[in-house]
């Protein structure tokens, strides 16, 4: 078991490293100097050249890339060309504000997703079951700015529950933060809840058929615990990859729901990034969320073991 | 009175009835064999008396009464109570009968602990118990394991040792031992019977089998298409079939071809042929080499013009690998095969095919029948009237009349009309030699035969060679000419048909062959009887270093290259 803790992290030091080329190589092929763009309206060349040098980019490229790697290992990330902010401390608090609303999202979806999803198709093909899917069908299609934006509409404009757009950290004021979080969670959540319903839906149907449910049955235990012991960590276990590829896509930066509530996370820094061609920061995001993306699914494969035992090799 | 008492029972998917109108009764304390074909309701029967129909299914008129109360009138705290503790259940497929997440310690107490009301040392203890009746060797360990850990055979024995840790005492085995090979298919067979015996439980055996059930039951009740057709005293129902479906179950068991040895010339000729498998485990680093598991090693092969050479052994001992190792569907690593004396060229396949043994995904289902035997036909250079001719021909050869059957689609045909288009596929380029891998097992017995005597009938008509693989010595028996044995990836037996059936040398081909049901008459009664070998002491099994020796003439048994006989021939090779 812990050899293959061991190895499926060592794993991951290759795919970072592979990341971090792919990262670095990509910023160096958007065409423009980034030297101009922070001097601005310039024609002279000594100023260009002396910017040049200052950045390192006279340097040949793997010195970039190696002197950039030192400094990330240093924490440091550089400076925004166009705010002059610590590129390091300003992911760190975006990620904070997009953590929260996503992990709050993902978890309502999967503790509403699993027992409707098992619940369906345990009385598949009755009204029941039809209800569901319909509900989760309408959750995965609608489009998540229009489910923003009708929400404002209705319920922040008209009956005036929640504030409008914006954030506030729920440290500083808890019942605040809440009532910020309430409408960008609840567009997280629908589609995903939509998504992992009808996937935990099919699986379980897929296992209800196995012999070994038959055969709990026939042991004389109660259809409850036939779903629970037996049918839930079967079912369950190939839906905690799809949640991890969420997750990690989610932490990334839920950049149209952001947008749409101007909230202050990792998507936006990233959009406002690419719009205002500051490079440092958009290298720096990238190089982040890809991090981000690559934990969460360790994590999701070390849980893995504890659902599946043939993972424990 | 009777334990089991089904009254006119019928039950329905729907329209359409899957039993219909059964009346049968099993007395406490007897073994009683359900036999049938699949389809034929067998299963459901089981199924109902524990009021766990698949979905859908109702009984949709009469009743089963256990112990003079009606199962399908009972409420479903009752029935929870009936299940496991009064009826217990053993499945067909022991690779899916278990929960792969749950140890077996969890899966073996739970009933235990439901219905005895246990606690959890207790029923840990009578589970090790029971595990050592069923020859584990080490049940505490087992009980920490996960079902994947252990081979079908170890499954099935965890399965009955569960089932009747709750001492039911009625318990219904469904196809126990299918999914097995013949070898550990009667060991799990004798263990039930000793267990049964031994506990005083009544048993239910259902199967497709009937001489392999024949000599482990008192009574029989034979099913045809959801009615029983004929139920009695087993062997009085063997001996005086009133049906003839009944002796046609009977006729499905061996009748030893006579072989004919002919000194036709080498067809196909293999040499050293090896194939290695690469495998890797999911918890490995890339760069970590991969663990090679060795499936045919080093194996020399004839096939002869004319003739059909039986491939036989345990599912895993390389001999569907060898199979399509001979025709380039999977790389060897050393060794070559000649055709008529020739390296295989570009268009040997023309003369080379394959059967496989899935009807139903070796077809593709978007394609008609004419299409896809059609495929045999599209490297040969010859005119649209012939190709049409030899389709019309083959498809009417194999049985299938092609003004019925041309513009089909394989979903609207059984299991057997789809091998027939699979052989008509093979057959229609009129090629020299077929390999049919497994082309009868997922047949059932009577459409078995069936397809077995269509093979010989073309073989002999059109004069190809074959190398005819199965499992199931039974089916070898019927068809080969001459018989291979192989065993982890080696041959350890070569012999002409009769005489390996007569004369087996190593131990492994005599315990293959004890296992498989013969009939015999005596003193006007037909029973099932099992062969018997002595021990020979003349080859060895399992040792690292080993040769082919020839016994007799054409008769080749593995013996470790330490005995006399092999030193022998290797002092004659050097000289």
């Amino acid at each position: 078991m812990w050899t293959y803790a061991t190895k499926r992290f060592l794993m991951t030091i290759p795919t970072l490293l592979l990341v971090s080329i792919i990262v670095f190589v990509l910023i160096r092929l958007i065409p423009g100097d980034p030297a101009a763009i922070m001097l601005g309206d310039t024609d002279s060349d000594t100023a260009l050249e002396a910017m040049r040098s200052k950045l390192g980019l006279d340097l040949p490229v793997y010195r970039q890339y190696l002197i950039w790697v030192g400094n990330i290992f240093r924490g440091d990330l550089g400076v925004s060309i166009n705010t002059g902010e610590d590129i390091a401390s300003a992911l760190v608090s975006r990620f904070a504000v997009t953590a929260q609303i996503t992990f709050v999202a993902v978890g309502i979806a999967t503790l509403i997703a699993i027992p409707a999803g098992l619940i369906a198709a345990w009385r598949q093909n009755t009204p029941l079951d039809f209800g569901i899917l319909f509900v989760s069908i309408i959750c995965l299609s609608l489009p998540s700015f229009w489910l923003g934006l009708m929400m404002i509409y209705l319920l922040a404009i008209n009956f005036g529950w929640f504030p409008t757009v914006g954030f506030v950290s729920v440290h500083e004021d808890f019942v605040g933060g809440v009532m910020y979080l309430v409408m960008p969670v609840i567009t997280l959540a629908a589609v995903e809840t939509g998504v992992l319903i009808r996937m935990i839906r099919v699986q379980t149907l897929e296992i209800l058929r196995l012999d070994y449910i038959t055969h709990a049955r026939a042991k004389g235990l109660s259809e409850a615990t036939v779903l629970m012991r037996h049918v839930f960590r079967n079912s369950v276990a190939p839906a905690l990859t799809v949640i991890g590829l969420t997750l990690g896509a989610l932490l990334g930066g839920a950049s149209v729901t952001e947008t749409v509530f101007s909230i202050p996370g990792l998507g936006r820094l990233l959009v406002d990034a690419i719009f205002a061609r500051d490079y440092p920061v958009l290298q720096g995001c990238l190089l982040f969320v890809s991090f981000v993306f690559v934990m969460v699914n360790l994590v999701v494969d070390l849980l893995y073991m504890l659902v599946d035992p043939k993972v424990k090799l | 009175m009777s334990l089991l008492d089904i009254k006119g029972l019928s039950i329905s998917f729907r329209s359409v009835k899957a039993v219909e109108n059964v009346s049968l009764s099993v007395k406490a304390g007897e073994t009683l064999g359900i036999i049938g074909e699949s389809g034929s309701g067998k299963t459901m029967i089981g199924r109902a008396a524990l009021g766990l129909l698949p979905g859908g299914g109702r009984v949709s008129s009469g009743d089963i009464l256990y112990n003079g109360e009606s199962v399908p009138g009972m409420s479903n705290s009752a029935l929870r109570r009936l299940r496991g503790a009064e009826i217990g259940m053993i499945f067909q497929e022991p690779m899916v009968s278990l929960n792969p997440a749950l140890t077996v310690g969890l899966q073996m107490t739970e009933g235990l602990r439901l219905h005895r009301d246990m606690s959890r040392k207790d029923a840990k203890a009578a589970a090790v118990n029971m595990l050592d009746k069923v020859r584990f060797r080490d049940p505490g360990a087992v009980l920490r394991q996960h079902p994947h850990e252990f081979s079908g055979g170890m499954r099935q024995r965890i399965m009955l040792a569960s089932v009747l840790l709750l001492q039911p005492r009625l318990l219904i085995a469904d196809e126990p031992t299918t999914a097995l090979d013949a070898i550990i298919q009667r060991e799990i067979l004798d263990l039930t019977m000793e267990m049964v015996k031994e506990t005083g439980t009544t048993l239910m055996l259902v199967s497709h089998d009937l001489p392999l059930v024949a000599s482990y039951v008192d009574r029989v009740a034979i099913m045809r298409s959801g009615k029983l057709i004929e139920e009695g005293e087993v062997g009085a129902v063997m001996s005086r079939p009133t049906q003839p479906y009944t002796e046609r179950l009977m006729n499905a068991l061996p009748v030893p071809k006579t072989t004919h040895v002919s000194g036709t010339p080498p067809l196909v000729e293999a040499r050293g042929l090896s194939v290695a498998f690469k495998v890797k485990s999911r918890a490995s680093l890339p760069w970590t080499p991969a663990r090679k598991v060795q499936a045919v090693n080093n194996v020399d092969l004839t096939v002869h013009e004319g003739e059909i050479l039986g491939l036989v052994g345990e599912s895993g001992s390389g001999k569907s690998t060898l199979g399509r190792a001979l025709l380039k569907l999977v790389p060897s690593d050393s060794g070559n095969v000649t055709l008529s004396g020739q390296p295989l060229g570009r268009d040997f396949r023309r003369q080379m095919q394959i059967i496989f043994q899935d009807p139903f995904s070796s077809l593709n289902p978007r394609r008609t029948v004419g299409q896809i035997v059609r495929e045999g036909l599209r490297h040969l250079d010859i005119s649209e009237a012939e190709r049409q001719g030899r389709i019309a021909d083959i498809l009417d050869r194999v049985q299938l009349p092609h003004q019925t059957y041309m513009t089909r689609l394989p979903h609207q045909m059984s299991g057997g009309q789809r091998q027939r288009i699979s052989i008509a596929r093979a057959l229609v380029s009129r090629p020299k030699f077929v390999v049919a891998d497994e082309s009868v097992s997922a047949l059932d017995l009577t459409v078995q035969a069936d397809v077995l005597e269509l093979f010989r009938g073309l073989q002999a008509e059109m004069g190809f060679a074959a190398l005819f693989i199965s499992h199931d010595m039974a089916v070898i028996e019927e068809i080969a000419d001459r018989i291979i044995v192989m065993r982890h990836g080696e041959i350890v037996e070569q012999a002409p048909g009769d005489t390996l059936l007569a004369h087996p040398r190593h131990p492994y081909t005599q315990r293959l062959l004890s296992a498989v049901p013969m009939l015999e008459r005596k003193n006007g009664q037909l029973t099932v009887v099992y062969r018997s070998f002595e021990d020979t002491h003349a080859a060895t099994e399992d040792v690292a270093d080993s040769m082919l020796v020839e016994v007799a003439s054409g008769h080749f048994v593995r013996h470790a290259s330490t005995t006399p006989a092999a030193q022998s021939i290797k002092k004659a090779f050097h000289s």
